[in-house]
């Protein structure tokens, strides 16, 4: 392999944009320490199929490979449990901006569908039951719902027909899972619904549906939600929020970082000192961790370098801050000093969430607040143009 | 405070070395035939035509980006980023080769305030292309002596080789030869 080949292997291997299920099936997750976000809700869904979960977390922090992790973890549970489990990346689904309510109950209806039928096929190619074939038209009409832009005209209340599909998708459950299984759906994407009312109302209609037919479901949700006061959404999910909070790069923090890169790139080419600066760098956002090491590898490289040396990451580093620099206020830049110096965050408003929300400002829990360490040492040297 | 600059060929390196990779890269441009020099360069690298689309809403983007999912693409956004809806759309626009979506540079400050997700996905891949500017002239001789070394040959030696068409041409050596300026040896070899 030569030099170009070997870079390039590193390049697919530190792919940030790259689809999480390649990092679980490839082996290159890694436990976050002190929080085993999907070990945590698999146990829970395990004896408590039909319950409800959300996780939030700042962008970048592992919320999709999270919701992976659990249902390949619900999978290898599924022969004991009898539980089927269903990923749904909504926004590959629809668009997000017309999400509204009863979508999530349309969307995880298609899916049991589709593999109600399956399963038939798996079973001898039976007919499907009098019952099955009720609950398919039955979701068929709802789904017409949605494909008209006319108002709606039935006989009760738009909320009500929702909810009139509960049955309809528990009996398709039924004919996928043995006696004592449940379905669980994973809707992913959900985090980046800027619209938190619209999203907090198709949730309350589209859970309760969910609940009644005994079927589990796991959303993912935008970081703002945690930060809503008071915390509605919370009480949707029956308080079962798991808040992903970013990696603090220090003592176990920043094994685990560091652990994550070792994993994806041999020591010879990334040694351990570099790894520690990115892990460092990358405040414990994971997306930025591999985005950071690929760019240190990238610096490599142009230089003509085998290695990826500290020089490099600091390049790198200082890239990563310019992109978070470019845009801010002067009022942005007096909150990122104060929280600099503090390591606190008031949240009063849109401001200071507009910079937890693109990674400016990271939140470590139990109130410690930092600024993106690639950002921190570049403050003093922003000029705003009047 | 601006967004780091790079020689239009270190980019195209940049991007070239991410081909088989599913990144996106958000790079500001200032017209459509600064694009299409960006994209000549790239190809230098490549070795095959890079296509340029222009997506002026999310459909085409998504569109764009699914024809020429199994190659390198330029896509250059007329209409300006809140047009693309690029966090709406992002799963859609996963990839197995890198992307290179071309903005007007001042929408670079933008992004991460009209699409938090797809910057996040970008990462530090957004860039402004200098076109005059080359590798600073450290990096330039470093990279030229990692080159000399790997192949065992002078400039000297490497230019004679690929005017005399001895050498099979690799993304390599259209590097070393657009570093010592002659990229009119790569024209006359296609």
């Amino acid at each position: 392999m030569n030099r170009l080949q070997r870079y390039r292997e590193l390049m697919r291997t530190l792919d940030p944009s790259g689809d999480p299920r390649t990092a679980v099936q490839m082996g290159w997750g890694v436990e976050r320490p002190r929080s085993a976000t999907a070990e945590r809700i698999a146990r829970r869904i395990e004896i408590e199929p039909w319950s409800s979960h959300l996780i939030v977390g700042g962008i970048g922090s592992g919320k999709t490979t999270e919701l992976w992790r659990i249902h390949h973890r619900l999978r290898e549970l599924g022969g004991e449990t009898g539980d089927v489990s269903h990923y749904i990346d909504v926004a590959a689904e629809t668009t997000l901006e017309w999400l509204w309510s009863g979508r999530l109950v349309l969307l995880a209806g298609m899916r049991l569908i589709g593999y109600e039928e399956r399963v038939r096929k798996a079973r001898g190619g039976r007919s499907p039951s009098t019952e099955v074939v009720r609950a398919i038209d039955a979701l068929d009409e709802f789904r017409a719902g949605f494909e008209t832009d006319d108002q709606w005209h039935g006989p009760g209340t738009w909320e009500d027909f929702i909810l009139d599909q509960a049955p309809h998708l528990q009996v398709l459950q039924d004919a996928i899972v043995t006696e004592h299984g449940h379905c669980v759906v994973l809707f992913d994407s959900l985090d980046r619904i800027t619209d938190i009312e619209r999203l907090e109302r198709t949730l309350r209609v589209d859970l309760q549906v969910f609940e009644r037919a005994r079927i589990g479901v796991v959303v993912v949700g935008p970081m703002r939600l945690s930060y809503r006061s008071p915390p509605t959404t919370a009480d949707l999910f029956d308080q079962n929020v798991l808040v992903l909070s970013d990696v603090d790069p220090t003592a176990d923090g920043l094994d685990f970082l560091v652990e994550v890169l070792a994993r994806r790139a041999a020591p010879e080419v990334m040694p351990q000192r570099s790894c520690f600066d990115i892990a460092r760098a990358s405040g414990g956002v994971l997306r930025d961790l591999i985005a950071l090491a690929k760019s240190s590898a990238q610096e490599a490289y142009v230089v003509g370098s085998d290695v990826v040396q500290p020089d490099h990451v600091a390049r790198a580093a200082e890239q990563f801050g310019r992109v978070r620099a470019v845009g801010l206020d002067s009022e942005q830049i007096q909150v990122l000093k104060k929280i600099r110096e503090t390591d606190t965050l008031v949240i009063r408003g849109e401001r200071e969430l507009a910079l937890l929300e693109t990674r400016r400002v990271l939140d470590y829990g139990n109130g410690r607040f930092v600024v993106h360490p690639t950002l921190a040492p570049l403050l003093d040297l922003i000029t705003v143009a009047a | 405070m601006n967004i780091s600059s790079l020689g239009r060929f270190e980019l195209a390196s940049r991007i070239a070395l991410d081909e088989t990779t599913g990144s996106w890269f958000v790079v500001g441009i200032e017209d459509e035939q600064r694009a299409s020099l960006l994209a000549e360069d790239i190809e230098s690298l490549v070795d095959y035509e890079i296509a340029i689309v222009q997506v002026a809403d999310r459909e085409l983007l998504v569109a764009a980006s699914r024809e020429h999912a199994s190659r390198l693409v330029l896509l250059h956004a007329t209409e300006g980023l809140e047009s693309l809806h690029l966090d709406d759309v992002r799963s859609l626009l996963q990839r197995d080769h890198a992307a290179v979506l071309a903005v007007l540079p001042a929408e670079l400050a933008h992004l991460a305030s009209i699409a938090p997700h797809f910057a996040s996905w970008a990462g530090n891949r957004v860039f402004l292309v200098e076109d005059d500017r080359f590798l600073d002239e450290e990096a330039r001789e470093k990279r030229l002596e990692a080159l000399r070394t790997h192949y065992g040959m002078s400039d000297e030696q490497f230019l004679a080789e690929v005017e005399f068409a001895e050498l099979a041409l690799e993304p390599d050596h259209a590097e070393w030869l657009v570093l010592l300026d002659r990229s009119d040896l790569l024209e006359a070899r296609r």
